[in-house]
């Protein structure tokens, strides 16, 4: 469902119109965005990646990266990221972007101090014995769907202009 | 930090924190009002976070050395329900709408915590130019009462001398 996106690029009445005179295409737009969106998430995260087929069984989720697509429907609506697989596929997608505290309870991740560096890259084990992080503090808002929301502004226009000169 | 007085983009922010915390002592009681998120946890709901994600600079005219700053703010209401959530909301897109008072603001050399804010002569307004998103935080079912009723408020503010 193209409404369930968590952005959506959505012409009013006269891009409407628009659109079909000129048959704009939105889709090298809308994966601009998502592209945008990718790297802001890339650019902005803060613990080392883990690949997810080395996840073990009970650590759930993809990434973001892998799980953000553009979808077009048929009457030519553009959307990013789709609700209910993000919601199936990487369920902290509003952590992230929102902020909060984890309600899941311990995680793998990284510690500083004694851990020692184990084959994902995380310093997650003391003396061979894999540890767990209870992380108490929230996590802080990235707000990466605010960030793409502000460039799709930004952009939406000169690709209007452009694709209509084409 | 030329004379004390902090850089546009921390007196912007520090503007509008003031002017929201003014707003909402008129109008409600018990209502926290911080400009840190992680401050935000550490006092009891309700809580509205005021802060900047990021801020634009903008030629005001093609060739001109003269520069329209534009911030992109974000409020973070914590309620204590979904009713309070929804009336706190409706209250600070109230007072967004007309815009804000611009302060220049500096440290009190006799007391470092105080912030002492002065108007700008002529006075100087934040005006706001458009919402972003005004949603609902989707919450896990099992998250903690911070968390539960949460508004996300994004939106970007002008400064006009």
């Amino acid at each position: 469902m193209i409404n369930a996106s968590i952005t959506s690029i959505r012409g009013n009445s006269i891009i409407e119109d628009l659109k079909r005179l000129k048959k704009i295409d939105f889709t090298p737009f809308a994966i601009d965005a998502k592209v945008y969106m990718i790297d802001y998430i890339e650019t902005h995260k803060k613990r080392v990646d883990k690949d997810t087929a080395e996840r073990k069984p009970g650590e759930p989720t993809a990434h973001l990266r892998d799980v953000i697509q553009v979808e077009v429907n048929a009457n030519g609506f553009v959307g990013i990221g789709n609700l209910e697989e993000l919601e199936t596929l990487t369920p902290y997608w509003a952590l992230i972007n929102y902020g909060g505290i984890i309600s899941s309870g311990p995680v793998p991740g990284q510690f500083n101090g004694e851990g020692q560096e184990d084959a994902f890259g995380y310093n997650s084990t003391v003396n061979g014995q894999s540890m767990l992080m209870n992380p108490v503090a929230p996590i802080e808002p990235m707000h990466y769907i605010e960030a793409t929301i502000q460039w799709i502004d930004d952009n939406f226009e000169n690709f209007v202009k452009e694709a209509t000169v084409r | 930090m030329a004379n004390g007085i902090f850089s546009l983009p921390r007196n912007a922010e520090l503007s509008l924190v003031e002017y929201i915390t003014a707003s909402i002592a008129n109008d409600w009681t018990g209502v926290t009002v911080v400009k840190d998120f992680l401050q935000a946890y550490q006092v009891p709901t309700p809580v509205i976070c005021v802060r900047m994600l990021s801020k634009q600079n903008v030629r005001t005219e093609i060739g001109s050395q003269l520069l329209l700053p534009t911030f992109t703010f974000t409020i973070d209401i914590f309620a204590n329900s979904d009713g309070q959530r929804l009336d706190l909301s409706d209250s600070i897109i109230n007072y967004l709408i007309q815009g804000c008072e611009y302060f220049d603001c500096a440290k009190d050399p006799s007391n470092a915590q105080n912030i002492i804010y002065t108007p700008t002569s002529p006075v100087t307004r934040m005006t706001l130019l458009k919402f972003i998103s005004d949603v609902k935080v989707l919450a896990p079912m099992d998250a903690q009462l911070e968390d539960k009723f949460r508004q996300c408020i994004t939106f970007t503010m002008s400064k006009y001398d």
